[in-house]
């Protein structure tokens, strides 16, 4: 591999920039030109650069050389690889390398193959084994190799490929453990926990044995107690029981004596069946007087009106009847002249006429006249000329029958030529005649009938009107004097009455005419004063009663109290209570002394009872004591109880623990057996690639003997020694200088065995500034023979240090 | 006459470690009403007496609570009677009742014996100190139907809890009683008698596997018995090979095909077995999600890595150097190099390590 040229757009102090490359270059300026800055852009352009992180002091390169212009942050490198051209153009942000620009050309066409880091696909290591290997500054040089090296060394070596990086194993191992031993110590801790709680749990328990005793005994003693306290209990009833004896015999003595008392107030204690007689001879003694006292009567209005009507109204009867004839009358003469004949209708025919006078034979015979006019029309040869025309007619049809069509012709000619001929003589001959006649009779007629109010052209009609209206206004004309001539003989027949009666209403001052109110008024006052006349005797013969019999009833109490000789002052309700209040306490007494026998008998008690001195209180106080002990000790391992019904899942619980616990440390072991193995195989790995790189390092420092004037050596872990004064020395005790060089010929080892197929360069950025003047001539002619095979690209800042 | 024969109930016991506490609590409920429901048996078979042989406590000191439970089926049943024998966990200092005149008890100085017509049942309680000599105190009527209770394991020696065989032969036991072993066991003592352990009502663990009940005795000339398995649940475990399988896939259909057959309702532990690839990865919970229908599942993952040394032999990576290393460094046990081999090929090809 070779790198062709570099062009920086902007990095660092560094713009549109150019750089080629050679075999071996040699770039010597003063300080502050941009050597580092080219070294830094190299890198970049192979592995990018890192992430300004917000929270870090660190002076990243991506700070630190962020152009100071301001302008484009990249450029582009051209190298030679597995020989194709391949061109590498990065851009990058201020900041953040997600966005930052990366594109790869491969022989002048855009490329992936390098991947995202192309360092790595090209030289097989990290940016920090880069660092330390291809690119060799004046910082102190460690000689060792990490796992990606070895990777790299053994893959290369034992043509395999492998993928995982040990150490990120080995990372992952010792995370593993510490997240096992975190867990191992939080499982530890909360065992040391469980086992406490055990602890303090099964001395609880233990505790629970004298518990348990103790509730034995106290339920022993409670028992006892409990015993002691039902003979108690049983004793103080049976004195219970004679203090309820003794209650009923002074119930039995008291109610003697509310007896004996109550007998000493009477010579003898009226029976209760005479004290109800008296009783209710006082509620009738009450009642009558009562009767007495409301038997009132008003006799002012009784005597009005016996003053008033009597003897006065004897003929009261007949001055009804008088009434009622006066009434008849007086409607009789009403219906009367209420009846008046109409004869209005007649009077528009025969108003002021006479109808006598009306000559009806008159008018008859001049209707009858013209009656005659008419009946003469009907002449008897009219009738035989139609006769015969129709007698034609006929035979000619009977002809044509026979069909005899010229007779038929000639006797239906004649046939109806005879009855025009008497048509004609009938209207022509006889109408003419009569019509002169009747005309006149009929306006005589016309004349009388309308004189009379009658119109029409039918004069028989008329006339039978006429005569029918003249005898219907004759007969009406004499009804009509008729009831005149009656009413006339009412009306006074009605003034005789009523001169009789309004005497008789005189009498009593009643001056209305309405005889029927009249009447009813005096009607309703007799009948009043009769009424009264009845309850006042009805009330003098209840006074009588009355008093008669208060004085009876007062004879019967006098009696009474004189046979019990009692005091007048006690009234019989006082007499009575006293009865009441005997026989209660009569029936108390048997009742209370049938109870106290009873009580005596069903208790088995005696009179010569002793009260016998028993501590009732002390023996409930003890038992109440005792179960009160009892039920608190209950309490207590219940509570006791309770705490420790959590054991059980504590024991689990460390029992899982402890489970857990033995599986961690197994893992644990199994981490450190895992990370004991890898270590080990890893080493056996190294053990193979010391000794080609120890070949290459012995070939490299047989070279550098003579620079550095010793004979230096390698072991299997890479460790560099040198011999001096016969013995081996370990390269701590080198000069920085030789140090230098021995690092040198080690990287160059290391190239070598890593890069078989294509060297890369080599990059060496004023390495060996501490090298004095003698020892740098020598390793300069080193290096121009590893330029042989070897691009290399110096940098130095001393022209004393030039190659 | 029928009879139950149980023991080594342990009310109030400590459940499997394993189970999750609501579970734990569940099971210990379900201890108490099995026991119950063995006394709703006896009733409703008309089964007057109940031998309690040892153990119907968990702990040396029950509590009040488990006691007071105990007590009060018996004082609910007082028709039955209840022979109870102290066992090796029932130990004297809790809380006592002993007025219940229905329960029958035994002591450590002599044989105790109760009459049921022909039927004889006696019992002691044997200790550090009668352990020997208790046998010698046994006199049985040749006559009687013979019942003897003890608590202990059959043995050839002497000792604590432990009952030597051949110093029962020959006097005259019908039926040996016993308490202590957790399953259901029957043997000879001698040409006339049996023993039997009817082991405890439900498994509490999986030490504890397979069908629970008691023993019902039914004696008329002689004694005839048989187990009825009666726990509310049974714990069953299986062993699953699954070297054939590639991954979680095939893992969970063999073990739902291997566990088709058993009733949802027990409680299930599956040992994962055989040789599997380092990166045939599975969790166990992964496998507990498609079993999620039983009523508890536990799962062991048992298997080791298969490692097929002759792939690695001429393998001249860094793999196959550690690899070859472990194998052959006999300072490792097996177990240890699978694990070994194992966790490093996991962590080497990035894979995920628990």
């Amino acid at each position: 591999m070779r790198l062709a040229s570099i062009h920086i757009i902007n990095y660092g102090k560094l713009s549109n920039y150019d750089l080629k490359f050679d075999n071996i270059n040699c770039i010597c300026e003063e300080n502050g030109y941009g050597k580092s800055t080219i070294v830094s852009f190299i890198k970049a352009m192979f592995y990018g650069l890192e992430t300004l992180k917000n929270n870090t002091s660190k002076f990243v390169d991506r700070k630190h050389f962020y152009p100071f212009n301001r302008g484009v942050f990249g450029g582009n490198i051209i190298f030679i690889y597995n020989n194709k051209e391949y061109r590498i153009e990065r851009i990058f942000d201020e900041k953040s390398e997600i966005k930052d620009l990366l594109k790869v050309y491969c022989n002048g066409n855009e490329t992936t193959e390098l991947g995202l880091i192309p360092g790595i696909t090209i030289f097989g290591i990290n940016k920090e084994n880069f660092e330390k290997i291809i690119s060799i500054n004046s910082n102190k040089i460690t000689l060792q190799t990490d796992s990606d090296i070895n990777k790299k060394l053994n893959n290369y070596i034992e043509n395999v490929s492998e993928e995982f990086d040990i150490d990120e194993v080995l990372k992952n191992l010792k995370k593993y453990k510490k997240e096992q031993s975190d867990k191992l110590k939080i499982t530890k801790d909360n065992n040391k926990i469980l086992i406490n709680e055990i602890h303090n749990l099964e001395s609880i328990k233990t505790s629970l044995d004298n518990k348990y005793l103790q509730l034995n005994r106290l339920e022993n003693t409670k028992k006892e107690i409990n015993s002691k306290y039902e003979i108690a209990q049983e004793k103080r009833l049976t004195e219970q029981k004679y203090q309820t004896l003794h209650t009923y015999k002074d119930e039995v003595l008291k109610c003697q004596n509310e007896l004996r008392e109550l007998k000493n107030k009477y010579h003898e204690i009226p029976k209760e069946q005479e004290i109800n007689v008296i009783k209710s001879l006082y509620t009738d003694l009450e009642t009558t007087n009562k009767l007495l006292e409301n038997n009132n009567f008003d006799n002012n209005e009784y005597i009005f009106l016996k003053n008033k009507y009597e003897n006065k109204i004897d003929d009261k009867n007949k001055i009804e009847e008088k009434i009622a004839q006066f009434n008849i009358l007086e409607n009789d003469i009403t219906t009367l002249e209420n009846s008046k004949i109409n004869d209005e209708e007649l009077q528009k025919h025969f108003s002021g006429i006479n109808v006598d006078e009306i000559d009806l034979k008159m008018i008859k015979s001049k209707i009858n006249e013209v009656n005659i006019v008419v009946e003469k029309k009907k002449n008897p040869l009219l009738i035989v000329l139609l006769c015969f025309s129709i007698g034609l007619i006929i035979t000619s049809i009977i002809l044509m029958n026979f069909n005899l069509h010229n007779l038929f012709i000639i006797f239906i000619v004649f046939g109806v030529l005879l009855l025009i001929l008497d048509m004609f003589i009938y209207f022509n001959s006889s109408l003419k005649k009569t019509n002169i006649i009747n005309e006149k009779t009929k306006q005589e007629l016309n004349t009388i009938f309308s004189s009379y109010r009658y119109f029409g052209d039918d004069f028989n009609a008329l006339y039978y009107q006429l005569e029918n209206d003249v005898n219907k206004y004759k007969e009406l004309l004499l009804n009509k004097e008729n009831n005149e001539k009656n009413i006339k003989l009412k009306k006074e027949e009605k003034e005789l009455l009523k001169i009789s009666i309004e005497e008789f209403f005189k009498r009593f001052n009643i001056l209305n005419d309405n005889y029927l109110l009249n009447i009813k008024l005096i009607n309703d006052e007799v009948n009043k004063l009769n009424f009264l006349e009845k309850t006042y005797n009805e009330y003098v013969i209840k006074e009588k009663e009355y008093q008669q019999k208060i004085k009876e009833i007062n004879d019967k109490i006098n009696d009474f109290y004189d046979k019990y000789k009692l005091n007048k002052s006690l009234t019989i309700d006082e007499i009575n209570n006293d009865l009441i209040q005997y026989n209660i306490l009569w029936k108390n007494l048997k009742n209370i002394e049938n109870k106290y026998n009873n009580f005596k008998e069903s208790n088995h008690l005696s009179d010569d009872y002793h009260e016998k001195n028993i501590d009732f209180e002390t023996i409930k106080n003890q038992k109440e004591k005792i179960n009160e002990e009892y039920h608190n000790a209950l309490m207590e391992i219940n509570e006791l109880e309770e705490e420790i019904s959590s054991l059980d899942d504590k024991k689990n619980q460390l029992e899982n623990n402890n489970q857990e616990k033995e599986i961690i440390e197994e893992k644990i072991k199994i981490n450190d057996y895992v990370n004991k193995e890898l270590i080990k195989a890893d080493q056996n790995l190294k053990d193979k690639f010391v000794s080609p790189i120890k070949n290459k390092f012995c070939e490299y420092s047989l070279l550098i003997e003579k620079t550095i004037g010793e004979k230096v050596s390698m072991d299997k872990d890479y460790r560099i020694f040198f011999d001096r004064e016969g013995m081996l020395r370990s390269s701590d005790h080198l000069s920085s200088g030789n140090l230098a060089i021995c690092a040198l010929c080690f990287r160059l080892a290391l190239i070598d065995n890593m890069f078989t197929n294509e060297n890369p360069f080599i990059i060496m950025d004023d390495p060996f500034v501490l090298l004095d003047e003698t020892h740098f001539q020598k390793t300069k002619e080193l290096i121009k023979l590893l330029a042989k095979n070897k691009q290399i690209i110096y940098f130095t800042c001393h022209q004393s240090r030039k190659i | 006459m029928k009879l139950i024969h149980c023991a080594d109930i342990h009310l109030g016991s400590k459940i499997e470690a394993k189970f999750p506490k609501e579970k734990s609590i569940e099971r210990r409920r379900e201890v108490l009403n099995t026991f119950s429901r063995m006394i709703d048996y006896a009733r409703e078979h008309n089964i007057k007496i109940i031998l309690l042989s040892g153990d119907i406590f968990d702990k040396d000191k029950p509590s009040i609570k488990d006691k007071t439970y105990f007590y009060k089926i018996i004082k609910n049943n007082p028709d039955i009677d209840f022979l109870y024998l102290n066992g090796n966990h029932d130990k004297d200092g809790s809380y006592i009742e002993n007025d219940i005149i229905n329960l029958k008890t035994f002591n450590k100085e002599n044989f105790t014996y109760y009459n049921y017509e022909n039927i004889c049942i006696c019992g002691i309680e044997i200790d550090n100190i009668n352990y020997k000599s208790f046998y010698s105190k046994l006199e049985l009527n040749k006559n009687n139907i013979n019942i003897v209770m003890l608590h202990g394991e059959i043995s050839d020696t002497f000792g604590n809890n432990k009952i030597k065989l051949d110093h029962l032969k020959n006097k005259n036991i019908d039926y040996l009683a016993l308490g202590h072993i957790h399953s259901f066991k029957s043997g000879k003592i001698d040409e006339r008698g049996i023993y039997c352990y009817p082991g405890c009502l439900e498994g509490r663990g999986f030490d504890e596997i397979g069908e629970k009940g008691f023993i019902e005795l039914d004696i008329e000339k002689d004694v005839q018995y048989k187990f009825i398995p009666f726990a509310n649940r049974y714990l069953i475990e299986k062993n699953i090979d699954i070297s054939n399988t590639k991954d979680l896939f095939d893992i969970n259909f063999l073990v739902q095909k291997e566990v088709k057959n058993i009733n949802k309702n027990n409680i299930l532990r599956l040992n994962l077995i055989g040789e599997i690839p380092f990166d045939n990865e599975f969790n166990e919970e992964d496998i507990k999600m498609v079993l999620n229908n039983f009523y508890y599942v536990d799962i062991k993952n048992k298997t080791t890595t298969k490692i097929d040394i002759d792939y690695y032999k001429n393998d001249k990576s860094l793999i196959g150097e550690f690899v070859r290393n472990v194998y052959f460094n006999d300072e490792y046990s097996l177990e240890e190099k699978n694990k070994i081999i194992t966790l490093g090929l996991k962590l080497i090809n990035n894979k995920e390590v628990d």
